[in-house]
């Protein structure tokens, strides 16, 4: 069944389609999620509360591109996480026990030892560099270059005009590039012309 | 001094970053991103952050995919039966009660134009007729004072002596002439109305109207009585009366004899307190005697504004839309359709915004 039809049927109460519709797209809006929040319980419920907000509203989804409308309530639904979090910090600690469990994704078969090493700590440097950015230039960082959406879109999903998100997105590659500067140097040679070529 | 210029300068290389990410994301304008290329081909120091900032963003778009803890479907025992709020749920109930009152508002107000339109013409046409009537007794008036000689004794003895009289008549007759013509009209049209309306709110200076009015009306039938020679109908008088309280009376009873005619029901008890009852004439003209008749024939001054002031509207019972309380010509069953056709409307329009 295509998206349309599943859309249509959960817009008339199909639990079941609508419910497929999440298993599509549940990892994008994670990873999103997890992007922008930094850390995965605050991602998983802003991720939880993205689906449930969708599927409340998604008798107002008028057609267009169902991800773009999706990524929006889940953009939400993290400015309210980040909100919430600010009421209540957190410590560090849930990041750290994270990085034990999950990090075994990062190895790739054609890795050795030392290259799964730098990989991570790369991955490690840019979502550290991700959180030292401010809130709306880190949302428009990782919807533009993580995610890969459009200057339209972003504006779409952020409630801002062209020019801010363009601003936006200026000064957010600028300070990543000023803060993964040094991690750049650390790299060797080989990665950094392999990762040039690709 | 030199802030200043690194201001300047932050503001240019803000300005720069900006372009050449639009640049990186295709998003610059034909012209933009052609003088761009040329810059760039120029500077060197454009081209390395460019390609820093490309290798960044393929890092970034290279970020490896985190594993979800679990999956983030909706539990159907908590979200299989969804609610529908309650704008939803009235919406389809509201759509079609506003189309439902939209067809019996336009029934009635169809109705309501039929009936006004319907009745307006009968109640013109009454109204004209006393007026008409009015005017061509006033111009017999004046043309009777004007030319005594034409009449016989009796019309003479009419004409002359009532001058006075017919001053004040033609006063009164002037203020007050169309309003107090309609009386006889209504009463013929309306007669359980008529008495008690005049029961309770004419006085003298009513009654004083509806006596010139007879008089007026008698003149007519006398000078043709006189020429006639009857002289039947006329009530015994002493000897001791004036002979304007004797024409007042005789034109009182011939009058008397022309509302009998045309009211069903007796006169208000105030009329008959100054008029003798009308239902035996014979008998009120043995009882009035030559003390009493110039009082109870006294005609009182008039106040014409008052007396038209005091005088019923006529009231034309063949037009319901009168009786009927009417706002910007609706009647109310109309007012009550339109205000809760525009009330649903707005209802469902709130509902269809919320659904």
């Amino acid at each position: 069944m295509d998206e349309a039809a599943l859309i249509k049927k959960a817009q008339n109460g199909d639990l079941a389609a609508f419910n497929r519709l999440v298993l599509a797209y549940q990892e994008a809006v994670y990873n999103v999620a997890y992007r922008i929040m930094g850390e995965p319980q605050s991602a998983e419920d802003a991720t939880q509360e993205a689906f449930i907000s969708a599927y409340n509203a998604l008798k107002r989804f008028r057609g267009g591109s169902f991800k773009s409308w999706l990524m929006r309530i889940a953009t939400n639904s993290c400015y309210d996480e980040l909100r919430r979090r600010k009421r209540r910090p957190q410590t560090s600690l849930e990041r750290i026990t994270d990085e034990n469990e999950s990090f075994a994704f990062l190895r790739s078969p054609e890795d050795g030892p030392e290259q799964a090493q730098q990989r991570f700590e790369l991955v490690r440097a840019i979502e550290d560099c991700l959180q030292s950015l401010p809130d709306d230039q880190r949302i428009t960082a990782v919807l533009g270059d993580v995610e890969g959406f459009n200057y339209q879109e972003i504006a779409g999903m952020t409630g801002v005009s062209l020019g801010t998100v363009k601003s936006r997105m200026s000064r957010a590659r600028v300070k990543l590039r000023d803060c993964l500067q040094g991690v750049k140097e650390l790299l060797p040679a080989s990665y950094r012309l392999t990762t040039d070529t690709r | 001094m030199f802030d200043f210029l690194r201001n300047r300068g932050r503001s240019e290389q803000e300005k720069r970053q900006e372009a050449l990410n639009a640049y990186l994301d295709g998003e610059l304008a034909p012209a933009e991103r052609d003088r761009f290329e040329q810059q760039l081909a120029l500077d060197s120091d454009l081209r390395d952050e460019l390609a820093d900032i490309q290798f960044w963003q393929q890092q970034m778009r290279d970020l490896p995919t985190r594993r979800m803890p679990r999956n983030f479907t909706l539990d159907p025992a908590v979200y299989g039966h969804p609610q529908r709020s309650y704008w939803e749920s009235a919406y389809p109930a509201l759509r079609t009660a506003t189309a439902l009152t939209a067809f019996l508002f336009i029934i009635a107000l169809a109705a309501n134009v039929y009936m006004t339109s319907f009745s307006t013409a009968a109640p013109s046409q009454a109204v004209v007729a006393p007026a008409f009537e009015a005017a061509p007794m006033a111009a017999v008036e004046v043309e009777e004072s004007a030319q005594p000689e034409s009449l016989d004794d009796s019309g003479e003895m009419v004409a002359e002596e009532e001058l006075p009289v017919e001053e004040s008549v033609v006063e009164a007759e002037s203020g007050a002439a169309a309003d107090a013509a309609l009386l006889p009209e209504t009463m013929a049209a309306s007669p359980p109305a008529t008495p008690f309306a005049l029961e309770s709110s004419i006085d003298k200076e009513s009654e004083a109207a509806e006596a010139p009015i007879e008089i007026a009306e008698s003149e007519k039938t006398v000078p043709a009585e006189a020429a006639a020679g009857e002289s039947a109908e006329q009530p015994m008088v002493s000897e001791q009366e004036g002979p304007i309280a004797e024409e007042l009376r005789q034109e009182l009873s011939q009058s008397l004899d022309i509302v009998e005619g045309t009211v069903e029901s007796p006169p208000p008890a105030t009329a008959r307190e100054a008029i003798p009852s009308s239902t035996d004439e014979n008998e009120n003209a043995e009882e009035i005697t030559s003390a009493e008749a110039p009082l109870a024939f006294e005609l009182p001054e008039i106040d014409e504004e008052q007396s038209a002031a005091q005088l019923p509207a006529p009231v034309d019972e063949t037009s319901l839309a009168a009786n009927i309380p009417s706002f910007l010509g609706l009647d109310s069953v109309s007012l009550v359709l339109g205000l809760l056709l525009i009330s649903l409307i707005v209802l469902t329009l709130v509902a269809r915004g919320r659904r």
